[in-house]
């Protein structure tokens, strides 16, 4: 061999080795047999591929919510129950810094339009020619806790990867999130890989099958929204009958009521009771008979993924005649006559975990 | 020759008598005629043919009954008709007989046309095999009823989806109900056949319920998958009762 290639083979070898620490973990070991390049080259691409470590569910989640803070997007937003049903609705968001906003034009059912801006939700129906107007502070909730490590949902729930799927013209992970009891529903996640939007999301029973699917029909990120536009948009409420729904925010000890005992993993979030009077303006019901004249009272628990609400109201007999569960999707309900209340208990949990929150209620006062 | 020339002649007149003829060969045939009797003749009868044929009101025949009963009693002797076993049901060729000697002789016969009766109305084993069909078709068809609500106990068919005309004065708009009724008892829950989504398919009870999980919806929807997927399907999902 002639000495100038021996010299550059060397020399390339020299430099494959001193790469290595750059390519490896910190933790790992340097492998330093310079004899053997290939190998560390393959130890090296081996290393590489575990590297990225297995995240928990906590990071899964956060990186799902704040994908969608950072980037903006159009698409088609699909929703369909396990029995059959399906709507879907065009989607636009749109984000500027901390500002929040989002559009969402129903496809199927009554005509209606929604947007968002942060926590300030306007729906516009333009058959009734009325807007509604309503401040939703559970939306901002979550992040801070998953961040801070507070809420309790690693200890209920367990996120695994599973493989990864095209949903909507993007390669998605795709992520399962095991319930670590009965009490609460699994769900499959498609985040999307490069940002962790989530595409797809599944909520699966107690033995796996599929009880609602939400997803992404097509998807087109960094979509040029116009902020403002949406915002005009949303101001623009001329023709339409404002209604703002307020809600009276309370808690349940002022009201009487406690829970008997803790079912598993859900916090009570918050409490509400609805307006008394004859017309229930939180509920819109223009029909008087399905008013609840004395307010009804929503309690509000979750476990971080799946919420609950407990409606209790007086008992009326000449309304309240049907006890049972009931299911729409994914979320079940339980109605119960409860001594001299109608307790209503609404959520995405197995109905075992409704009857739980129905035996738990008592009366305090 | 003679014959063939007759025969030759024949389809002249007979192609003159359709109008088939042009030029010389029309004038030949028509020279024919002329000064031909038997010629004359002949198409003269082509001509009754046809006549007879097109319209049936010159085939007016009164003195050929004979030939009529003639031909009954033939045709009785037949073997390949069928022969109904009761006497008084009109086998079908009876009618039909009857249909045309009314035809040809012109009179009307009083007596009422009877239905006709199936060929193998009088075979026992064929009416068995009727039988047996209908009634397996019954028990499909109600096998099929049943199975659709099967499954429903008395107590949610109540609250089965049932059309009630929602009061006009209610100008809240129509939910595309998903209700899927259970069954009430404690630890176990069944669901039942699900109802498509018609609109005005809702009872009072039920729009209440709806309202509630609406309320829900809006303001229970404290979750870690909020943004964007929860937010959105609680959008899109359902109409909110207003």
């Amino acid at each position: 061999m002639r000495p100038e290639f021996l010299t550059k083979t060397l020399l390339f070898l020299a430099c494959g080795v001193a790469t290595l620490p750059l390519v490896a973990q910190p933790s790992a070991p340097i492998s330093t047999s310079a004899s053997v390049a290939a190998a560390a080259g393959a130890s090296a691409a081996a290393e590489a591929g575990t590297q990225q470590p297995e995240r928990n569910v906590s990071e899964w989640l956060l990186r799902m919510h704040n994908a969608s803070r950072k980037r903006a997007y159009v698409g088609t937003f699909v929703v369909s129950s396990g029995s059959g049903n399906l709507s879907s609705a065009r989607i636009w968001h749109v984000c500027n810094g901390e500002q929040q906003m989002e559009r969402v034009e129903a496809l199927t059912g009554t005509p209606r339009s929604t947007f968002r801006h942060n926590d300030h939700v306007i729906t516009f129906l333009p058959e009734s020619r009325v807007a509604q107007s309503e401040r939703r502070e559970s939306l901002g909730l979550f992040p801070n806790l998953l961040q801070t490590g507070d809420s309790s949902i690693p200890e209920f729930y367990g996120a695994k990867r599973i493989g990864s799927e095209r949903v909507a013209g993007f390669d998605a992970d795709v992520v399962r999130l095991v319930p670590k009891d009965k009490l609460r529903y699994g769900y499959r996640i498609w985040s999307e890989k490069k940002s962790g939007l989530v595409v797809k999301l599944q909520t699966l029973d107690t033995d796996g099958s599929v009880l609602e699917q939400a997803a992404f029909s097509e998807l087109q990120l960094d979509a040029p929204v116009r902020m403002d536009k949406l915002a005009a948009m949303m101001a623009n409420t001329g023709g339409y009958r404002l209604e703002k729904i307020e809600m009276q925010k309370t808690t349940a000890l002022a009201e009487g009521w406690a829970l008997k005992g803790d079912v598993p993993g859900f916090k009570p979030m918050s409490c509400f009771k609805r307006p008394a009077g004859g017309v229930n303006a939180a509920f819109g019901a223009t029909d008087a008979r399905v008013a609840s004249p004395d307010g009804t009272l929503q309690w509000i628990f979750s476990d971080g993924l799946a919420s609950v609400s407990l409606f209790v109201e007086n008992f009326d007999p000449r309304r309240h005649s049907h006890e049972g569960f009931m299911a729409m999707g994914a979320t079940q309900s339980l109605s119960q006559h409860v001594s001299d209340w109608w307790v209503t208990v609404v959520g995405e949990v197995p109905p075992q975990t409704l009857k739980a929150f129905a035996q738990a209620l008592e009366r305090r006062k | 020759m003679n014959t063939e020339q007759t025969v030759n002649n024949h389809e002249m007149l007979s192609a003159l008598a359709d109008g088939q003829l042009r030029g010389a060969a029309f004038v030949q045939a028509v020279e024919s005629v002329r000064h031909d009797e038997d010629a004359q003749a002949t198409w003269h009868c082509y001509h009754l043919i046809g006549d007879v044929l097109r319209s049936g009101e010159l085939a007016q025949c009164r003195g050929d009954n004979a030939f009529l009963a003639r031909l009954q009693t033939r045709l009785k002797q037949e073997p390949g008709f069928a022969r109904p076993l009761t006497a008084d049901a009109p086998g079908v060729e009876l009618l039909a007989t009857q249909a045309a000697v009314q035809r040809v002789t012109g009179e009307v016969t009083p007596q009422a046309v009877a239905l006709p009766v199936a060929a193998n109305a009088a075979s026992f084993r064929w009416k068995m095999v009727a039988g047996f069909a209908s009634m397996a078709a019954v028990v499909a068809i109600g096998w099929n009823l049943v199975g659709a609500s099967g499954g429903m106990s008395p107590l949610s068919q109540q609250i089965a989806l049932v059309s009630v005309p929602t009061p006009s004065a209610s100008g809240s708009p129509v939910q595309p109900v998903q209700l899927v009724g259970a069954i009430v008892s404690a630890p176990v829950t069944q669901t039942v056949a699900q109802a498509n989504g018609e609109p005005q398919q809702i009872m009072i009870r039920d729009r209440r319920l709806d309202e509630l999980m609406a309320a829900h919806k809006q303001f229970g929807g404290t979750s870690a998958l909020q943004m964007p997927a929860g937010f959105l399907r609680n959008a899109t999902f359902e109409v909110p009762a207003r």
